[in-house]
């Protein structure tokens, strides 16, 4: 298995590197442009509260919110959709690659031929994504300390440590999804559309439960009411219940997908 | 006990019996050829030994041991072929075989076979020709000098120079003591690299022979011209096929003993009668129409 990860490692680090530095450069520009945000924070608190709810619900602003504050800034810039969408493009793509990508492409016999068992090869590719989520985790979230530094901005790492952990957590569970669907399936195509359409459907029923009062049960429904990136990088706080959720989805998706590759025929 | 023993393997995709119900057996040392037209079942009986797919039912067994329980024991021990080579496009050849050699975690003869092959493993396999990626498959199928070889196709898109260095490759092998298994549609190939056949069509086993035996059968072509009017209904005879008809004669395939043909010929006049014996080709033609 160790092999396997460091070749997939070798293979696949130009991709990582160069998605590290987008994520570490879209943060720097965020945080480039919070001083002149910061000088005018009073007229963006004032704007912000005149906004329609549902615009300021849709984004997790509320009446505290204040433009004060880098984190507050960039949870809802930075951490809200962008950081999210990068997470699962970088993971959905890994998935898909990693499993159904090799049976599609018929390079899955090159180790399957050999003295490798099977949860060796699943396990090889997971533990690479996991390695790769946890790299671009540290680089695109921690880089804010040397660029707060370069412009002179207070920042409060601990939020920053919470909010790691929120998104390392939700960017496992997507991609715990995306392997199993990559253990089903023998088509990258199949992953993407499922991954995908789940997800959008996911983030539709926050909407819905955020906007509508009587369906707000349905925000148990998505992964991405647990992500609560404002709670963790305005407040430094992590939900418990977040926690449990993605731990639960972690083990399931992680296992039925690791069995499913050990049973299932693999017809090239 | 047989190298390789496959008892009664099923394999099913819904409704598509791919596999149904096959034995067969291979001893060590022997070079067993595994024929039949196309989608008889080969490449599935293949990949049920491989261990990529799981049969229905059945058995095998590899160096006595299950291929599906100990499939990963095994394949330290198994050279395979896959009937499309399929390579990491953003590779070179040394990377494929670096890898393999790392997954093996044996002593290789990579180096010898790429002198041998005349392969160049600096290069990407992305721009690979079809000849240079089989050359690839061939290398890390062999690099460990395995005790079985599975091959599917194995000369395939290489040039007939380099034919000639696999079957030297195979002869070596076998001569220490390694089992080869090969699927082929090269029918010249069987017979000059396989010591037996087992010929499969439409998922189930019609012949296991020594390639000697079949050669053996008694099946012969036989091309009569007639003088006179002749009926060809009258040569509608058990065993007798006619493949074509002249102007003025018939082309006969006979399978079994001659005398009935001959004493029908004998009724009528005889411009010119060539028997021939039926190249292998044409007995295994046979066993694919059956």
């Amino acid at each position: 298995m160790l092999k396997i990860i460091l070749k997939t490692f070798k293979d696949k680090k130009i991709g990582l590197i160069i998605y590290s530095i987008s994520g570490i450069l879209l943060l720097w520009m965020y945080v480039a442009m919070f001083p002149s945000i910061q000088q005018q924070a009073d007229a963006f608190n004032e704007l912000i509260q005149n906004y329609p709810e549902g615009f300021m619900k849709t984004f997790g602003i509320d009446g505290s919110f204040n433009f004060s504050y880098i984190e507050n800034f960039l949870s809802v810039e930075h951490f809200s959709l962008i950081w999210p969408i990068m997470v699962i493009f970088l993971l959905v793509s890994f998935a898909g690659a990693g499993i159904a990508g090799e049976i599609e492409k018929g390079t899955v016999e090159i180790p399957l031929s050999r003295p490798v068992s099977r949860l060796g090869i699943f396990f090889g590719r997971y533990f690479t994504g996991l390695m790769f989520l946890l790299i671009f985790t540290i680089f695109s979230v921690f880089a804010i300390i040397p660029l707060s530094q370069l412009h002179g901005i207070d920042y409060q790492l601990e939020n920053y440590v919470s909010f790691s952990i929120v998104g390392f957590l939700f960017g496992w569970a997507i991609f715990s999804l995306a392997m199993m669907f990559s253990a089903f399936f023998s088509e990258r195509s199949k992953i993407y559309m499922f991954t995908g359409s789940l997800l959008i459907i996911m983030y539709v029923l926050n909407l819905i439960a955020v906007l509508k009062e009587n369906l707000q049960d349905l925000r148990f429904l998505s992964f991405f009411y647990y992500y609560d990136y404002k709670s963790a990088v305005v407040d430094g706080a992590i939900s418990t219940e977040a926690i449990g959720v993605f731990a639960a989805v972690i083990i399931f998706c992680t296992l039925l997908g690791a069995i499913w590759y050990k049973k299932r025929d693999i017809a090239i | 006990m047989p190298t390789i023993d496959i008892q009664n393997l099923k394999k099913y995709f819904g409704k598509v019996k791919a596999v149904d119900g096959i034995s067969l057996s291979v001893e060590q040392g022997e070079i067993f050829g595994f024929l039949g037209p196309n989608g008889a079942g080969k490449t599935t009986t293949i990949r049920c030994m491989m261990d990529f797919i799981r049969p229905l039912s059945g058995s095998i067994e590899i160096l006595g041991k299950n291929a599906q329980k100990d499939s990963v024991e095994l394949k330290k021990q198994i050279g395979y072929l896959s009937g499309y080579v399929s390579l990491y496009d953003k590779w070179t050849g040394q990377d494929h075989i670096d890898f393999v050699s790392s997954l093996n975690g044996a002593k290789d003869h990579s180096k010898e076979l790429t002198e041998r092959f005349d392969f160049d493993p600096t290069k990407k396999t992305k721009g690979l020709s079809s000849g240079n990626k089989q050359k690839l498959g061939l290398i890390m199928a062999f690099m460990f000098q395995p005790k079985i070889l599975i091959l599917d196709e194995p000369t395939i898109a290489l040039d007939p120079l380099l034919q000639n260095t696999v079957y030297e490759l195979l002869s070596e092998l076998t001569n220490n003591g390694s089992t080869v298994f090969m699927s082929s549609h090269n029918l010249a190939e069987v017979d000059r690299t396989c010591s037996r056949v087992g010929i499969i069509k439409d998922g189930k086993i019609v012949a296991v022979q020594s390639i000697q035996a079949l050669k053996e059968m008694r099946m012969y072509t036989v091309t009569a011209y007639f003088s006179d009017h002749f009926d060809k209904r009258e040569f509608d005879l058990e065993g007798i096929e006619i493949i074509k008809e002249l102007p003025s004669g018939l082309v006969l395939n006979v399978r079994g003993d001659l005398d009935p043909l001959i004493k029908k010929l004998g009724q009528f006049d005889i411009k010119d009668l060539e028997i021939e014996h039926a190249s292998l080709d044409d007995i295994f033609l046979e066993y694919y129409k059956k």
